[in-house]
């Protein structure tokens, strides 16, 4: 079991993990995901990894609390101790392509430091762009603007730089003359599937990184299963960076609504297993 | 005449006159404002000065006349002469001054004249600049008599006009004061008649008479004044009105933070109950009145009629949409009739000499008095009372004596928080409810600020509206937010972070502030924004724009130097910087490090070289992370 | 009548209506948030603002009346702007990436439903998206952009409490659920708080909604427009696949209500707005009852014993072991119980397939039935409440005894709550006072039968105490003073709730002094607060011993042994008993449950819950109700009504081949059972003479029924929220 180190909310819904891993802290890579278990009744959530320390042998996660399970990871205690296990997922590929842009979007935000901070270091001239529903939902930003050679950011409401979208960034800077070479998008399904199409309409390559549910992620059970050009491939294990032009994003969509029923009513039996309300306690029912 | 009124009237001339024909009486003005300049200090001064002689000398403690910037003041009477008034005093001057004026030498610095006719080559105290266009109906009593003295009040023709209103029918009282003219002074000058006429017929039994002394507004001190000053008079109001309306519960909403006004209050109604003046068949009629005291708990949005009301019902104070009208469905869902302190005041005054009398005083359109708090950059600050229809031209330069230590005069601010600032160019606007509502301002509870050249009118604007945001009672969202968007552009504008259509924007919301609040108070918020930029249009884009303050009074947009050729190297400058940013050997010509600099301004204060000012620095451009980014 | 101008339209209008009703009654739109039919004007969203002649500025429809002669326009050039303007201001502070985003439509129908966030951040994470009151005025208003700087008020999320979750950061302070609280259910557990921009709704000093005495009946959560309060147990089901207005069959009140099913699953309950509940529901009713029919418990596969395991097995085996367990017996030791949570039909059919083979031992698993049979026989004919609910509206002075109304029947509590507004004097008589309402007088007894002795003793000098309007306090203490009242009430209402009946001479002692007391003041309404949904049902199903058909006490009954009692072999149960007597040999097990003892059961049915049933059920007071379903079964459990037929085919029942479906039975058996009409109250001035003795009641003993009780089992434990609100009001099984 690893310690919890920090857990607080970043921005509204958005939760900062760091956790006490030095063996996870010393192998991880970019573009390289966990596991982590909040408690016992709860499922393995697969979280991509945003941050690592070797020497403090800590790893940082952002996760958004999206159902049950993230749920009760929210409402951990620092102090207390989870499952986590990893790094899991193929590495991202990290070559001097040139200019690349890197999107991310929601829990992306966080997730796609390591790349950028790979990239850079890899000589590629990097050009980040975040996006969000609003200007309060941006975060982060210190650390990407630290690794990035030009930082740029998109809000649905325009109260914060472009208003839009990621890939309307992307138009922005293709218009003003920028030559990317290759682009990465980190995000929920619906962002990686459209930024793909705009890339793949300005033929810029791309690649993103999947979503799908996991439940071993270690290559056995297959629930991950993706479509990419045509073939069958383990998001855990062959994944999560993929082509974002050969991805088949329907399946991806359908596959992912496949457990809304049990997801929604697993909110009338969630039971707060960790903190055992004794009978009698102050009412409080579940913890805050 | 109700026999043993006459008696008591007698008893209490009785009593005056044997004060007025005392030898030795030293009358101490002793209201919150007095107290606070010291006249505690000097009234011990006093008593410990008269135990070095053998003289007899009664010390009567009065209320004030209003003349602020003179606190504190005594009046000295001797050998049964009109008492002499001397002001700003300390406790040191009192010696030299009693030995003087017991000697029979009235001259010295601290002489304002005498109370009545002068004597002896003195000046009447009613001839000084301060006093004599002022005309007091309302504030006749304060500061010349001990204020929860039932006598001198008597003496002073005191319910008399309760009395002869209760000679007459309750209609043709409330006719009496529609006659006056007589209109609102809480601010929205609504004819008092015309509202006691439809509580009267309005159905529904017990109906309910409130004086409303919640007095939010900053820098408005009359109704504490007249509460402090003639509690009596107050008291003698709202008994007519409630004759006049047929309601038989009076209700006082003071708020928490007068409690001296309460005392007294509490005292002259006890008094008043004792002499038969109150509680049940008053002067032997079978008219019976209660009178009861409700604290605010210091909520300025309690103000409000409505909200008022439900803090008087325990309930939060939230105003709520009229119609219905207060006069048909009040507190406690029954007729309630709602006056400020001011109005109620106004009427013992019209009962006893006549609506005609009144009419006269002031325009026709807007009869009686206005009592204005004259604060600001102004030499004499303080509580006047003038006739309507006097122009402010003769406000702030005959009554307040022109603006303080020299300076130009900028714009002069009416009605508070509602209210709104008016240019030089408007000085000869006349002092009545139609015209300075024309001007953008309003008449409001009567706060008058005079602001120089050194005053921001975008930060008086952002002061205002913070403060109406920071009051506002939440419930309704244009007021709740629209008020606090406003503020935040002020904020942003003020800091040097305007952009261009900020300045459309706060027009936008403030009409829609304006139109959309549920009451005054977020109806009016926008007031003295608005009028702000319909005058200094040119200071708000200076802050845009060119990220200036033509005032130098914001902050963020100028910077403390120090003239070179004027610097003498004293060092006094850098020994008070509190943040020790000023360098420079004894002798040499200092200099100040801009960036340490908290521009707190204890370097001007202490500079006896005028060698250090203020210049324009708007602040410093920084690149917007989106364009440079991590280059 | 009163005559104005609307938009140049001449219109006539009930006085002392609102501006808003007159649009309103003639389609004219006018935007509004915070008015609600059923509550007070507020005023305070200021979108219903329209231009009237002769008022100096705009003037809210929703306060104003019309009086005669106005001249009003609701949509004027400057109006709309100021409309846009106050919608503008809202909607800075309240999540809009729903109105802002263009790609919205698109990328909901790909994700499908809302994401289950902790926070509501925009359109994604909103359960309200499809059904939200602020989304449609944008879109009346055409409301699209955006000139101002928007902000999240990122205030605390409160979901410590039971049930209800607070997310204030997309509250637009309309104040529905302060009124509603206050106004409605009378409780006031919240209100507006703070000052100026920080103004929100909460509890006094941030307390938990547990202390703040609110008894979680939703009704905030039913008029908040945004889903600020929402139900932590049902916010995400969204629009629902079907939806159906059917009876709740948690307590004995019956309430109308909209049930809503989605994925074949019962997912949300809502009031009806008109039904006999006065569009109120409850805790039990709302909250704990779509976790107890969804629970994890529910028995799923039909067992036979073999052995001492309980093997899964196909309906076929389980029911044929049924068949074959009860053959090895004569009728006579034959028990049946039948369950006061079963619809009227499915009772009727147990005992018609029972009684069809001979077996006469039924009896309804109700601690109230047999108590009050042996109290009040004789004297009435039959065991029923008199007068409705409706009574307790003009009553004048009402007298509960045996419950405080928290948990059973919690929905009449806003009854009482109005009635001692309009001054009834209100006496509650109960084991568990914690929910003290304002204006009742709240009296602690556990056994309130000493108390009722006194004030009968009280009601002679009551009597002669002439000119007394009771409200004083008199000699004689409680006793004296809730005598003299109800004296003196013209209109008293008496409640008599189940507490007393956990004992039964104590069930029998207080139901005749209650009755006795109920004759001495001419009360108006004697209303039973039934210990089960249908036991006035059951008892008209012929499923209690003593009684008939049509609910009519008999005067001889057929021969009748308990079903626990001696020389009782084999066991058919529909509902859980405290413990089965040993000499029962061969236990069958009918039930969507388990109980702490089905490992005696030879054969286990799962059968379902009233939320997954079809039938009718009768309220405490003789309301007829319907229950409909859109929800399928878990599993392979089937209705009892399918179970019965089956299993009566099987046992050789004649008189089965007629009925289809239950409304087979209820139509051609239940004379007067209109849903919605009341059934025949008792009669207590009828002449019914002696009765022996030894003629057959509902035994009493062994029942497990009870507030925290649905078919056995203990819903605190499928409903956590439940258990914490009921731990902190002091209750104990």
């Amino acid at each position: 079991m690893n310690r919890i180190i920090t857990l607080q909310e970043e921005v509204p819904n958005v939760y900062k993990l760091v956790v006490e891993a030095p063996d996870v802290a010393r192998r991880c890579k970019a573009g390289q995901f966990a596991v982590v278990i909040p408690d016992e009744k709860s499922e393995r959530i697969p979280l991509s990894i945003s941050d690592w320390d070797p020497e403090a042998g800590t790893v940082t996660l952002y996760f958004l609390e999206v159902g049950v399970s993230t749920m009760k990871l929210a409402r951990r205690k620092e102090g207390e101790e989870i499952d986590f296990m990893g790094p899991l997922g193929r590495p991202a590929d990290i070559e001097n392509y040139g200019t690349v842009f890197i999107g991310g979007g929601c829990y992306g935000v966080g997730a796609i430091l390591p790349i950028v901070k790979a990239l850079k270091a890899a000589g590629n001239r990097v050009v980040t762009a975040i996006e969000g529903r609003s200007h309060w939902l941006l975060y982060n930003k210190e650390e990407l603007i630290k690794h990035s050679d030009r930082f740029l950011r998109a809000t649905s409401d325009g109260s914060e730089g472009t208003k839009g979208k990621v890939r309307n960034v992307l138009d922005e800077q293709v218009d003003l003359g920028e030559k990317f070479d290759i682009a990465f998008f980190f995000g929920c399904t619906f962002m990686m599937m459209k930024s793909s199409k705009r890339a793949k309409e300005l033929n810029i390559p791309c690649r993103v990184y999947l979503n799908p549910i996991m439940v071993d992620a270690t290559g056995m059970c297959g629930v991950c299963r993706v479509n990419v050009d045509g073939m069958v491939k383990f998001a855990c294990v062959d994944g999560p960076e993929f082509d974002g032009a050969l991805v088949d994003w329907p399946l991806l969509f359908k596959r992912n609504r496949q457990y809304v029923a049990h997801e929604t009513l697993a909110f009338q039996h969630n039971k707060c297993e960790l903190h055992h309300h004794a009978a009698g306690d102050d009412g409080g029912g579940q913890c805050d | 005449m109700a026999e043993d009124l006459k008696v008591q009237i007698e008893r209490a001339e009785e009593v005056w006159n044997t004060l007025q024909a005392k030898g030795d009486v030293i009358y101490l003005g002793t209201a919150s404002c007095g107290i606070a300049a010291g006249i505690r200090q000097v009234s011990e001064a006093i008593t410990e000065h008269l135990s070095t002689g053998d003289r007899d000398v009664e010390l009567v403690e009065v209320g004030c006349i209003g003349m602020c910037c003179f606190e504190p003041m005594i009046y000295v009477q001797t050998g049964a002469k009109a008492p002499v008034v001397y002001g700003g005093l300390e406790p040191k001057d009192i010696p030299k001054l009693l030995d003087g004026v017991y000697g029979g030498d009235y001259e010295n610095d601290h002489l304002l004249g005498v109370i009545g006719d002068g004597f002896d080559g003195l000046q009447s105290i009613y001839d000084h600049p301060m006093v004599a266009p002022q005309k007091r109906i309302i504030t006749e009593n304060a500061g010349l008599s001990d204020p929860v003295d039932i006598d001198h009040y008597l003496a002073r023709g005191g319910f008399k006009g309760l009395e002869r209103a209760l000679s007459m029918t309750p209609d043709e009282v409330v006719d009496e004061v529609l006659r006056s003219g007589l209109r609102g002074r809480g601010g929205a000058g609504f004819p008092t008649g015309r509202k006691w006429a439809l509580c009267r017929a309005a159905e529904g039994a017990p109906k309910y008479m409130i004086c409303n002394a919640d007095e939010g507004d900053p820098g408005a001190f009359m109704d504490r004044s007249i509460l402090e000053g003639d509690p009596y008079r107050v008291i003698e109001g709202m008994i007519i009105a409630g004759y006049a309306i047929g309601c038989d519960e009076g209700i006082f909403y003071v708020r928490a933070e007068y409690p001296l006004a309460i005392e007294r209050l509490e005292i002259c109604m006890a008094e008043a109950e004792k002499r038969g003046f109150l509680g049940n068949n008053i002067l032997g009629t079978d008219f019976s009145h209660q009178l009861t005291i409700k604290k605010g708990a210091g909520a300025f949005v309690c103000g409000e009629e409505t909200a008022l009301m439900a803090s008087i019902e325990g309930k939060r104070g939230m105003p709520r949409p009229r119609p219905p009208f207060p006069a048909q469905k009040g507190l406690w869902g029954k007729p309630t009739n709602i006056n400020n302190v001011k109005s109620v005041s106004s009427v013992p005054s019209i009962l006893r000499a006549g609506a005609d009398w009144y009419a006269a005083v002031g325009t026709d359109s807007t009869t009686g008095t206005a009592v204005f708090c004259i604060t600001g950059k102004i030499n004499h600050t303080g509580l006047i009372e003038v006739p309507m229809g006097i122009t402010l031209k003769e406000i702030v330069e005959d009554i307040g004596g022109g603006v303080a230590n020299g300076r130009s005069f900028k714009a002069v601010q009416t009605g508070g928080p509602s209210g709104g600032c008016l240019p030089a160019d408007k000085l000869d606007l006349t002092v009545d409810f139609e015209s300075l509502t024309a001007a953008g301002a309003i008449m409001g509870s009567g706060g008058m600020v005079v602001m120089d050249d050194e005053n921001c009118m975008v930060d008086v604007a952002k002061f205002f509206i913070s403060f109406t945001q920071y009051e506002s009672c939440g419930k309704c969202p244009p007021c709740r937010i629209g008020t606090k968007k406003m503020k935040d552009l002020l904020e942003k504008i003020t800091v040097g972070k305007g952009e261009d259509g900020d300045l459309e924007t706060l027009e936008r919301l403030a009409s829609t502030v304006k139109a959309g609040s549920l009451c005054a108070l977020g109806g009016t918020a926008p007031n003295p924004v608005l009028s702000t930029i319909r005058y200094f249009r040119d200071e708000y884009e200076a802050h845009i724009k060119d990220k200036v303050c033509p005032a130098k009074a914001c902050r963020e947009l100028i910077a403390y130097t120090i003239d070179a050729e004027k610097c003498t190297g004293c060092t006094l400058c850098a020994r008070n910087c509190p943040t020790s940013c000023i360098e420079g050997e004894t002798k040499e010509a200092h200099v100040i490090d801009t960036d340490a600099c908290v521009k707190c301004g204890m370097c001007i204060t202490s500079c006896r070289f005028d060698a250090v000012h203020k210049i324009d620095s708007p602040p410093s451009q920084c690149a917007d992370e989106g364009q440079g980014g991590g280059d | 009548m009163v005559d104005i101008t609307m938009n140049g339209e001449d219109i006539t209008v009930e006085d002392g209506k609102t501006v808003l009703h007159a649009a309103r009654d003639n389609d004219i739109y006018i935007p509004t948030l915070c008015n609600h039919s059923e509550l007070s004007p507020y005023g305070g969203c200021r979108l219903c603002l329209v231009k009237i002649e002769g008022f100096r500025n705009y003037v809210p429809a929703c306060t104003t009346p019309v009086s005669d002669g106005m001249v009003i326009s609701t949509s004027e050039e400057g109006l709309n702007d100021l409309r846009k303007g106050i919608l503008e201001l809202i909607l800075s502070e309240h999540p809009s990436s729903c109105i802002v985003c263009d790609e919205r439509d698109e990328c909901l129908e790909l994700h499908g439903e809302s994401t289950k966030a902790g926070r509501i951040t925009g359109c994604r994470f909103c359960p309200n998206r499809r059904s939200c009151d602020l989304f449609d005025v944008v879109e009346k208003i055409e409301f699209n952009d955006f000139r101002i700087p928007v902000e999240y008020k990122e205030l605390p999320l409160h979901r410590a409490d039971p049930f209800v979750q607070r997310d204030m950061s997309i509250c637009i302070l309309c104040g529905r659920c302060v009124r509603v609280c206050e106004e409605i259910r009378g409780v006031g557990a919240i209100a507006t708080v703070h000052r100026s921009h920080d103004t929100t709704i909460g509890t006094a000093f941030d307390q938990p909604l547990t202390d703040s005495g609110c008894v979680f009946c939703g009704a905030c959560l039913d008029v908040c427009p945004t889903g600020a309060i929402s139900s932590k147990t049902t916010r995400w089901a969204g629009v629902p696949d079907e939806t159906v207005t059917s009876n709740c069959g948690m307590c004995s009140n019956g309430c109308r209500a909209v049930m809503q099913f989605k994925w074949g699953k019962f997912t949300n309950v809502e009031p009806v707005q008109d039904g006999d509940n006065w569009g109120q529901v409850c805790l039990r009713g709302r909250f704990a009852s779509v976790t107890t029919v969804n629970s994890p418990m529910r028995l799923e596969y039909p067992k036979v014993r073999t052995g001492d395991i309980q093997q899964p097995v196909n309906w076929e085996k389980a029911l044929d072991a049924v068949v074959e367990g009860l053959k090895a017996y004569s009728p006579d030791e034959i028990g049946v119980v039948a369950s006061p949570f079963m619809t009227s039909e499915d009772a009727f059919l147990l005992q018609k397939v029972f009684r069809s083979i001979g077996c006469e031992n039924i009896a309804t698993a109700s601690k109230m039935i047999g108590p009050l049979q042996m109290a009040w026989r004789g004297q009435v004919d039959r065991i029923t409440s008199i007068g409705t609910r409706d009574d307790i509206d003009d009553a004048d002075a009402i007298l509960i005894v045996g419950s405080d109304l928290s948990l059973d029947n919690p929905v009449l509590q806003t009854r009482v709550h109005k009635a001692a507004e309009k001054g009834a004097r209100t006496f509650i008589v109960t084991e568990h006072p914690h929910n003290a309402y304002r204006g009742a007088d709240v009296l602690e007894e556990p056994c309130p039968t000493g108390l009722m002795e006194d004030v009968i003793a009280a009601l002679d000098s009551a009597g002669s105490c002439e000119g007394c309007s009771g409200d004083g306090d008199h000699e004689g203490g409680w006793a004296g003073t809730i005598a003299h009242t109800l004296m003196a009430a013209e209109r008293p209402v008496i409640m008599l709730g189940q507490e007393p009946f956990a004992v039964e001479e104590d069930g029998v002692a207080v139901s005749s002094l209650i009755l006795k007391l109920f004759k001495a003041v001419s009360g108006k309404a004697l209303l039973i607060l039934w210990d089960g949904p249908n036991v006035q049902g059951l008892m008209g199903s012929a499923c209690v011993p003593g009684i008939g058909l049509d609910g009519e006490l008999l005067k001889e009954a057929g021969p009748n042994k308990p079903p626990l009692g001696d020389g009782i072999k084999a066991l058919l149960l529909t509902e859980p008993v405290s413990d089965i007597p040993d000499g029962v040999e061969f236990v069958a097990y009918m039930g969507p449950y388990p109980f702490d003892g089905i490992e005696r059961a030879d054969v286990i049915l799962p059968t379902c819950t009233y939320a997954d049933s079809v039938g009718t059920i009768v309220a405490m007071d003789r309301l007829v109700g319907s229950i409909e379903t859109r929800a399928r079964p878990p599993t392979m459990a089937k209705r009892d009504f399918q179970v019965l037929m089956d299993l009566g085919g099987r046992l050789g029942a004649e008189g089965l081949s007629n009925i289809e479906d239950p409304y087979d039975i209820s139509t051609s058996t239940f004379v007067d059972y209109h849903i919605g009409k009341h059934i025949k109250e008792m009669d207590v001035s009828a002449d019914c003479g002696p009765v022996d003795p030894s003629s057959p009641v509902n035994p009493a003993g062994k029942w497990i029924s009870g507030p925290l009780r649905y078919r056995g089992l203990d819903i605190t434990e499928a409903s956590e929220d439940l258990g914490a609100v009921v731990r902190k009001w002091g209750w104990t099984e």
